[in-house]
């Protein structure tokens, strides 16, 4: 463009141009001279976001401003973004080209990348979503760990204060759990393979040493003292590991690759150790638990024999025609609910004492059972020797009106009424009256004489 | 996890797991009231053996960190005692 000016000769012999022709001749120059896009590091500052975004690279005195236009902006990663500002050391590839309206060089930046620690982080992005993609992190692949591991191995440095953290932890929790330290470099560019190498040759030899549980563990530290646990390696051998695989890896914040692929990803070696070491007291408490569990089944098992017991015990009482001695069946049940009871509390009081005594336990429902059946034996023939029958066989007789109801006193019949009178091997009826008031020529006994009879009974039939 | 527990057993000795699992199955076979009296009582002792197996496990004593050297050929366990070592050097990590 020649600019409207046109080409005019300079006060001082030389050719004066347009500022347009200047800027053009500066646009060539450049071009000639920055042919190839450039890749530029540097410190951003003056961040400007409006659609396009608008800043300036630095580095010491050095500055150059910079240009990202929304359509590219749009391409960055979103992480990127949300990182992008004042101070962020960043790695731009554009061209460089002079914008006339501004009088300024500029340059035209179409990719963004986090310099440094930013660059690791992009390099972490990517392998988590190469691995989330691969399925290295499925919720469905996390196996249980153990609840009670006997042995575990501590992947780790000698040196660590992680491994003194991991097995403090652990004998605070219960010091039954043994720890075996696999010592190797958790930092430098060693360290990946030797954490990789000691996951797979516990996946292949662990069990052969009672290896349970294969924690993986590393103090905190920043990124790049981490990359370890970051690396492609260690990630493929905790994935294919055998065993169920713990890592406490750096601090809270930090997730590292080998957290994500772990079966248990604890923040921390502390937390590392708590998800692995069960705590004393709450073993203590299920086999407590447990204990008192046992021993109350084998007292529930122990009260269903009993009722079982009681139940043809009872049938045999309900065999005899008992009913017409009410006042015995009652004591004798009575006598009987009492030795149950008392059964039942002797149980109880023993299975409330702690284990040493369980065994004894056995033995007192043992001599319980035992001492149970011939009480209930014994009742069964005491029953049959007070029972109705035993005292008719003795020359007693029982009086029934028509409708069965036993006839207890004089004033309960009537003349004319028929009563049926039971002796000790049979019955006869009878009519009530007839003869003036004597009792009928029969070998029955009359009510009234039965009463006297039966004030005699308690203590001649209990006594 | 109890297909390698089953393993780390080693036979002669019962687990802390699977004694527990053993026990809740004779509370359940006594709770059904299948067995008899005299096999519950049976069952009831040999579950009080196992309560004091699983005990006899917690009780178990305190041992010090073995290490395992995993690139030598035979790996065996040395019992070396990792935390005077560490102590020494004060490495905060």
């Amino acid at each position: 463009m020649a600019g409207v000016f046109g080409e005019q000769q300079g006060g001082v012999g030389a050719a004066a141009i347009g500022v347009a022709a200047l800027t053009e001749r500066i646009r060539s120059v450049l071009e000639a001279g920055f042919a190839e896009r450039v890749v530029v590091a540097g410190e951003v500052s003056g961040f400007r976001q409006r659609n396009h975004w608008y800043f300036s690279l630095k580095e010491k005195d050095a500055v150059v401003s910079c240009v990202c236009w929304a359509r590219d902006v749009a391409r960055l990663p979103r992480k990127l973004a949300q990182d992008m500002g004042d101070g962020v050391a960043v790695v731009v590839t554009g061209r460089v080209d002079y914008y006339p309206p501004q009088g300024r060089l500029q340059l035209y930046v179409d990719k963004v990348e986090l310099a440094g620690r930013g660059a690791l982080e992009e390099q972490l992005e990517r392998l988590k979503a190469e691995l989330a993609a691969a399925g290295y992190f499925a919720a469905d692949r996390k196996r249980a760990l153990p609840a009670v591991p006997s042995k575990v191995a501590v992947v780790t440095s000698r040196s660590a204060a992680a491994l003194r953290d991991v097995e403090q932890t652990a004998r605070q929790r219960w010091a039954g759990c043994e720890l075996l330290l696999v010592d190797v470099r958790v930092q430098g560019a060693s360290a990946a393979g030797e954490v990789a190498a000691a996951v797979d040759w516990l996946s292949e030899h662990g069990r052969e040493h009672g290896v349970e549980v294969v924690m993986v563990v590393r103090g905190g530290g920043s990124l790049e003292d981490l990359w370890a646990f970051n690396e492609r390696v260690v990630a493929d051998a905790i994935y294919r590991c055998r065993l169920p695989v713990v890592t406490g890896v750096g601090h809270e914040p930090d997730v590292t690759v080998a957290q994500l692929v772990a079966d248990v990803g604890a923040s921390t070696p502390t937390q590392a150790a708590m998800a692995v070491v069960p705590q004393r007291e709450a073993l203590d408490e299920q086999v407590d638990q447990w204990s008192r569990r046992l021993a109350m089944a084998l007292r529930r098992r122990a009260e269903l024999a009993e009722a079982r017991l009681a139940a043809v015990a009872d049938r045999g009482v309900l065999a005899e025609p008992g009913a017409m001695v009410v006042d015995r069946r009652a004591r004798v049940e009575r006598a009987e609910a009492g030795l149950r009871r008392g059964l039942r509390a002797a149980v109880r009081e023993r299975a409330g004492l702690p284990g040493s005594l369980e065994r004894r336990l056995a033995g007192a429902v043992r001599r319980w059972l035992a001492g149970s059946a011939s009480s209930v034996e014994a009742l069964s023939k005491r029953l049959d020797a007070v029972g109705p029958m035993a005292v008719l066989r003795r020359g007693y007789t029982l009086t029934k009106a028509a409708d069965g109801a036993l006839v207890r006193s004089a004033g309960d019949v009537r003349d004319g009424q028929r009563v049926t009178t039971v002796t000790g091997d049979g019955s006869f009826d009878s009519v009530v009256g007839e003869g003036g008031g004597e009792a009928v020529p029969r070998p029955a006994r009359r009510p009234r004489r039965s009463r006297g009879g039966r004030g005699a009974e308690p203590g001649g039939l209990f006594g | 996890m109890s297909d390698h527990g089953d393993e780390t057993a080693g036979g002669a000795e019962v687990g802390f797991e699977a004694a527990i699992a053993r026990v809740e199955a004779i509370v359940e076979r006594i709770e059904s009231g299948e067995a008899g009296l005299e096999e519950s009582i049976a069952e009831y002792e040999q579950g009080v053996a196992l309560v004091k197996r699983c005990r006899a496990v917690l009780d178990r004593a305190e041992k010090r960190i073995q290490e395992l050297t995993v690139d030598a050929p035979s790996s065996e366990v040395s019992g070396v005692d990792v935390a005077a070592d560490a102590s020494d050097e004060d490495v905060p990590f």
